[in-house]
C-alpha cells in the first residue's frame, strides 16, 4: 500500500485456489483438535487432554507463521 | 506404525471423519424412526450368522457347576484356596490400616452397598422370580391379552427395556444350547407347560417349550469407576451394574406378564448372557471371551429375559472386533492375572473344564482371574478399562477411531498404540472419583439405543 496524493492504492493479490483449500484443511484440523481437547477434559483423560491441547496450540502457531511466511512478498534484489 | 498404515490412515480418516460427523448429527433424527430395528452406528453391519463358529457335534448345554464360581476349589486345590483366602484377608486389613485409596472403609462400603438389589435376587428368586409378582394379568383384568404384530411387540419391549435402564436391547430366537443344563443342583429342562416352575423333589427347573425368544439386554457401567479398577471404587462399577440389571429384568418380565405372556428374567443365572447377546446383535465376542458392543465397547453388564411373546428378531452384527482383537491384545497384556489368551486367532481349544467346548473363542484361564480377585481384595475389571473400545465418547475422535477400525482392520494396531500414547486405560486415582461431578448412576444415559 502506497500513498499517492489523496489516493490510497490498495494492491489485492489473488490467492491460488489451493491456498484456500489448505486454509480450509487447517481450520478443520484445528476444530478437530479443539474437540478432542475439550472432550478429553470432559472425560477426565489428563494425558489425552495435555497432548491434544499441545497439538492444538502448536497447530495454531504453526499455521499462523506459515500463513504469514507464504504472503510475505519474496524480496527481490535491486541489483 | 508402518508408513503404509500411516498414509492409509491419513487418507481414510478424512472420509471417515466426515461420515462420522454426519452420522453423529443424524443419530438424533434417526432415533425418531418408529421401527423396532434401532439405528446402529453406520459402520455396524448386520449379518446372518455370528462370525465365530459353533461345532454342532460338540456344542452342548453347560453345567454351571463347572464355571469357576462353582468349582474354584477343585480347580486351584484346597490348600491354595486357603492360602489365597488368608492372603486376601491380611491384605485387606493392611490396606485398611494404611488407608490406601480405593481400599479404605468408604471405598469398600460404596461397592458393597451397591450390591443391595442384586443380593435380593437369584435364579427364580426375588426380582428374578419366574412367575408373576405384582402386575395383574389381562385375564385378571377381564381383557384380552396383547395381540399386536411381532414388529410392534418388539418395539414395545425394546422401548420398555430402555425405560427400565437398558443401554441396548436385541431379540433372538432362543438357541437352547446357550441355556445351562444344570444349575443349583437342578436340571433345567424344557417342557410343554404353560408356566415355568421349580420342582424341588424332582430337582428340576422347567422352562415352557413355548418360550422361544430371548431378549438380550446390556447395561452401561460407570467407566469412571471401572477405570479405577482394581479397587473398591472399580468394584462399585460392577456391583451397581448388577443391581440395576436386577431391576431391569424384573421390571421387563413384569411388563411382558402384564401384556399376558410368560417371561423368565435372568442376570448371571440360567445360561450364557454373552452367547445370547451375540445372537441378538448386541455385539461381537472379543479376546476377553466377553462381548464388545459398538456403543460402549466391553463396558456393559449383560442380562436376558426369555419369553413366549412373539417378537421380531434381530440379526447378529459385525464391526471389526474379530480383526481388531487379533492385533490389539492389550487386554491380555494388561491382565494382572495373565488369564487371557495371547493367541492370534480364536479357536475351539478350551483351557479347562470351566470353558464349554464346541464354540470358537479366545478361551481364558478363568481360575487365574478369580484368584486375582482374591489377591486384589476387590475384584478386577482391568480388561474392560484398558480396551480401546471402552470410551465415554465425548469427542468425535472415538467415533472416527471406531469407524476406521470397523472398516479398515489393518489400522487396529496403530489405533491401539495411539490409544496407549494418549494415556487411555491407565488406572485412575480412586480418591479423585469422590470429587467428580457425576451424572446419575455415573453413566451417560443419553447415549445407547434399542439395539
Ligand atoms: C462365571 C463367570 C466368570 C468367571 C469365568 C468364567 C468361567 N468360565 O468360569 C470369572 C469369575 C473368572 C469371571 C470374570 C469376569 N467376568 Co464373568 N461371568 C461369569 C458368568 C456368571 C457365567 C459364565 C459362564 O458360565 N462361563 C462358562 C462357559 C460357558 O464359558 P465359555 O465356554 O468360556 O464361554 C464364554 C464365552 O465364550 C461366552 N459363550 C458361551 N457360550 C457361547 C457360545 C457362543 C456361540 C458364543 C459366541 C459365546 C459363548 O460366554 C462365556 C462367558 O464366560 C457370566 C454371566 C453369564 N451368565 O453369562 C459372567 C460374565 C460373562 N462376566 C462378565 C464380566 C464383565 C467379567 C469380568 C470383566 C469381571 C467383572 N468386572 O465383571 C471378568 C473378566 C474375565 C475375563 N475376561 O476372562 C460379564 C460380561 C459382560 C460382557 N461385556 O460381555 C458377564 C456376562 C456378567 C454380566 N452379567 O455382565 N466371569
Amino acid at each position: 500500500m502506497k500513498k499517492n496524493n489523496s489516493y490510497l492504492n490498495i494492491k489485492i493479490r489473488k490467492r491460488a485456489w489451493y491456498i484456500w483449500f489448505l486454509w480450509f484443511i487447517w481450520i478443520i484440523w484445528i476444530v478437530f483438535w479443539i474437540d478432542v481437547t475439550l472432550g478429553s477434559l470432559k472425560e477426565f483423560e489428563n494425558r489425552a487432554f495435555m497432548i491434544s491441547l499441545a497439538i492444538t496450540i502448536i497447530s495454531i502457531i504453526f499455521g499462523i507463521i506459515l500463513w504469514h511466511l507464504g504472503y510475505k512478498k519474496p524480496k527481490k534484489s535491486n541489483h | 506404525m508402518k508408513r503404509r498404515d500411516f498414509f492409509l490412515s491419513t487418507l481414510t480418516t478424512g472420509g471417515i471423519a466426515a461420515t462420522s460427523g454426519f452420522y453423529a448429527c443424524n443419530q438424533h433424527l434417526n432415533k425418531k424412526n418408529a421401527s423396532s430395528q434401532f439405528s446402529r452406528p453406520w459402520w455396524v453391519k448386520r449379518i446372518n450368522k455370528p462370525l465365530l463358529k459353533i461345532d454342532d457335534t460338540l456344542y452342548k448345554r453347560f453345567d454351571s457347576k463347572a464355571n469357576v464360581f462353582g468349582s474354584f476349589i477343585k480347580y486351584i486345590g484346597r490348600e491354595n484356596f486357603l492360602k489365597l483366602r488368608q492372603k486376601s484377608r491380611n491384605k485387606t486389613e493392611k490396606f485398611f490400616k494404611e488407608k490406601k485409596p480405593g481400599f479404605r472403609i468408604e471405598d469398600r462400603a460404596l461397592a458393597e452397598a451397591a450390591w443391595v438389589l442384586s443380593r435380593t435376587g437369584g435364579l427364580d428368586r426375588g426380582m428374578r422370580s419366574w412367575n408373576r409378582q405384582f402386575v395383574r394379568t389381562p385375564q385378571e383384568k377381564g381383557i384380552k391379552r396383547y395381540s399386536g404384530s411381532p414388529e410392534r411387540a418388539a418395539l414395545l419391549v425394546k422401548q420398555a427395556a430402555r425405560y427400565y435402564g437398558a443401554a441396548t436391547v436385541g431379540i433372538t430366537q432362543l438357541d437352547r444350547r446357550h441355556i445351562n443344563a444344570r444349575e443349583r443342583g437342578m436340571d433345567i429342562i424344557f417342557e410343554k407347560v404353560n408356566e415355568p416352575y421349580q420342582d424341588e423333589k424332582e430337582k428340576k427347573l422347567v422352562i415352557p417349550d413355548k418360550c422361544k425368544y430371548a431378549i438380550a439386554l446390556s447395561l452401561q457401567m460407570s467407566l469412571d469407576n471401572i477405570q479405577c479398577s482394581p479397587s473398591g471404587i472399580g468394584s462399585a462399577g460392577s456391583s451397581l451394574g448388577y443391581s440395576r440389571a436386577e431391576y431391569l429384568v424384573g421390571a421387563l418380565a413384569e411388563f411382558i406378564r402384564a401384556l399376558g405372556y410368560t417371561a423368565i428374567p435372568s442376570v448371571n443365572d440360567l445360561g450364557s448372557s454373552v452367547a445370547i447377546a451375540v445372537d441378538a446383535g448386541l455385539g461381537e465376542l472379543s479376546r476377553t471371551n466377553r462381548l464388545i458392543t459398538p456403543e460402549f465397547g466391553p463396558n456393559v453388564r449383560l442380562a436376558k429375559v426369555l419369553t413366549d411373546l412373539p417378537l421380531k428378531t434381530d440379526k447378529p452384527i459385525r464391526f471389526g472386533i474379530l480383526e481388531f482383537c487379533k492385533v490389539c491384545k492389550r487386554c491380555a497384556e494388561q491382565c494382572p492375572a495373565k488369564a487371557l489368551s495371547f493367541k492370534d486367532e480364536p479357536d475351539f481349544e478350551v483351557r479347562g473344564l470351566w470353558n464349554n467346548p464346541g464354540h470358537q473363542a479366545w478361551f481364558e484361564e478363568s481360575p487365574r482371574c478369580l484368584s486375582y480377585w482374591q489377591e486384589s481384595t476387590s475384584g478386577c475389571s482391568r480388561c474392560i478399562a484398558v480396551c480401546p473400545w471402552a470410551k465415554k465418547d465425548k469427542t468425535i475422535i472415538h467415533e472416527i477411531v471406531k469407524a476406521s477400525s470397523a472398516k479398515i482392520p489393518l489400522l487396529g494396531g496403530f489405533f491401539t498404540t495411539m490409544d496407549e500414547t494418549f494415556g487411555y486405560g491407565e488406572q485412575k486415582d480412586p480418591e479423585k472419583w469422590w470429587h467428580m461431578n457425576l451424572p446419575e448412576y455415573g453413566i451417560d444415559t443419553t447415549s445407547g439405543g434399542k439395539g
